[in-house]
């Protein structure tokens, strides 16, 4: 049912990028997202193609298993390839049809943002595949810090990121269970109109809320019997240590984003 | 025959690095009338096999019939008179209640199944009958307003009420006090004998299902490892063992005598045959001491 959902799905691992400090694989991700926003000709998509393939490799990515995690935009994908296609102009005139019109520079534009998407959503897997989500929010938690003087509550969100994550794979297990327990009454989920259909997840909606409201209940009651009273004061399990090869990582991304915004590329 | 199954194997999440096999070229046969008890350990791919019965799950490989005609689990097309011919009823279903008052929502299947209103709430008072919660007193209720118990036999009701051949019950036993323990297996027993169902009864404890099951068929690591009567599974007791499955208690005492060298027949888990075993066992003690 959820199957095809892969981002933020973690692949447990003992790599190079598994190992580094998630603080370092964050602040290395910012870096090659803006390097892949200053890409200015396919010369600048040749190089990520050669280093995020690379990257994949030496994480044991499988190939496949990342363009899986592409599926989400597919739709995203083919509908900006479709709306520069048809309605940028310029360049020589490659297809007429009525009044449709395909012109070249469209087909670059559009194939150009498609390669920018793409290579944004692989990246951003490069991060989720190898962090576990729990080491990803610690991370966040890390490098949010210095914005608790503006009022931001570092802890407490990365708290609810941590919370909210953990629940994840549990509810989808447990609507899938629900959902199949419907079924098995003879409710029909796939079928009617969007009005019908949406009428037939009440059945699924009002034990899955019954259930989390009862869930949050109990993790309330779990925390606060083992003292939990926020972020202040708090010590941590597992601190977290940069090591030289963490800034190797971070000045590896900068070195990247440097020479293709310095090449022009 | 009933339910056949042939060569059934499952894989969850096939072609990702998840990928799992959770039943591997299980085949089996349930007669019709049968009552039948599925054991395993968790994770041995006992609710992954009940499952594929009434098609909620596709099988990766081989295939299941029901009295001779293949289940095909159709993406698009919900097979409602496959799922009103088997009535699978999940562990807690108590959670699965969701209606304002308990007839609408015991009434939810029949009302699926393609009958009027006033149909499918006769059937959800008898179901309730049967299930021991009168329906004057509990039909307006909130099923929220349920004591846990109550809850569960509201629930089984709902798969009742669509009055179907088979009832496959996942755990029914599971999170219940003792007295409701028993209670429920009553309930089963009875309905068995009303209405003639085949029953297929999944657990992981011995204890629950040997005293009701015509046979049993033990799961492990996603195979069908042991098919039999009772008494045939409970015979063997070191390779139930070996499975990390426990004995009933009086098997198990049954087998702790006869390793310790006395005389008493193997496979024995009642009361009245373990007393006849153990005094008869005494008696030629006796006679042989004399």
């Amino acid at each position: 049912m959820f199957k095809s959902i892969i981002i933020g799905q973690y692949l447990p691992g003992d790599t190079f990028l598994h190992r580094l400090d998630p603080r370092a694989k964050i602040i290395a991700l910012a870096l090659l997202i803006a390097a892949i926003f200053s890409i200015r000709s396919y010369w600048g998509y040749l190089v990520m193609a050669a280093v995020v393939p690379a990257l994949l490799q030496s994480a044991k990515v499988p190939l496949t298993y990342a363009f899986r995690g592409l599926r989400p935009v597919l739709y995203i994908l083919c509908f900006t390839v479709l709306v520069h296609f048809l309605t940028t102009r310029g360049g020589e005139v490659l297809l007429h049809f009525g009044p449709l019109r395909v012109e070249s520079d469209g087909v670059y534009l559009g194939l150009f943002m498609a390669l920018r998407i793409i290579f944004l959503v692989i990246t951003t897997l490069l991060l989720t595949l190898t962090t576990s989500p729990i080491v990803l929010t610690d991370g966040l938690e890390y490098l949010m810090k210095p914005l608790k003087g503006l009022g931001v509550p570092a802890h407490e969100i990365a708290m609810m990121m941590t919370m909210a994550l953990r629940f994840i794979p549990t509810l989808m297990e447990e609507s899938d269970r629900l959902m199949k327990a419907q079924m098995a009454r003879g409710a029909d989920f796939t079928t009617g109109s969007i009005f019908h259909r949406a009428r037939s997840l009440l059945p699924l909606l009002v034990p899955l809320f019954v259930s989390v409201f009862r869930r949050a209940d109990e993790l309330a009651i779990a925390m606060e019997a083992r003292c939990y009273r926020g972020g202040e004061g708090r010590t941590r399990l597992y601190e977290l240590k940069a090591k030289p090869r963490d800034f190797a990582g971070v000045a590896s991304a900068a070195l990247l984003l440097a020479v293709i915004v310095w090449a022009r590329l | 025959m009933f339910l056949t199954v042939e060569k059934l194997t499952h894989v969850y999440l096939p072609g990702t690095p998840f990928a799992v096999t959770a039943l591997r070229e299980v085949s089996l046969t349930i007669r019709k009338g049968e009552f039948v008890g599925l054991i395993g350990q968790t994770g041995s791919g006992k609710s992954t096999l009940i499952q594929h019965f009434n098609g909620l799950l596709k099988p990766a490989s081989g295939r299941i019939l029901l009295e001779g005609r293949e289940v095909v689990p159709e993406k698009s097309a919900t097979p409602v008179d496959l799922r009103r011919r088997i009535g699978l009823l999940f562990q807690f279903p108590e959670q699965q209640l969701f209606e304002e008052t308990v007839l609408a929502d015991v009434a939810f299947g029949p009302r699926n199944m393609g009958h009027t209103r006033e149909e499918a709430e006769s059937r959800a008072r008898d179901a309730l009958r049967a299930v021991g919660l009168s329906a004057d007193k509990y039909a307006d209720r909130s099923p929220f307003s349920l004591s846990g118990g109550e809850m569960r036999r509201a629930a089984i009701a709902g798969i009742l009420a669509m009055e179907p051949e088979m009832l496959v019950l996942d755990e029914p036993l599971a999170g219940l006090d003792p007295g409701g323990k028993r209670e429920i297996l009553d309930l089963i027993a009875a309905l068995r004998k009303e209405r003639g169902l085949t029953v297929v009864l999944v657990s992981h404890s011995m204890e629950e299902v040997a005293r009701l099951a015509d046979r049993l068929f033990v799961l492990s690591a996603g195979e069908l490892r042991k098919v039999g009567t009772p008494e045939e599974v409970f015979a063997d007791a070191e390779s139930l063992e070996r499975l990390g499955l426990a004995l009933p208690q009086l098997a198990q005492l049954m087998h702790k005598l006869r390793q310790a060298g006395k005389n008493v027949p193997a496979g024995v888990f009642t009361v009245d045959r373990a007393k006849k075993a153990i005094l008869a066992m005494l008696q030629e003690e006796k006679r042989g001491l004399v």
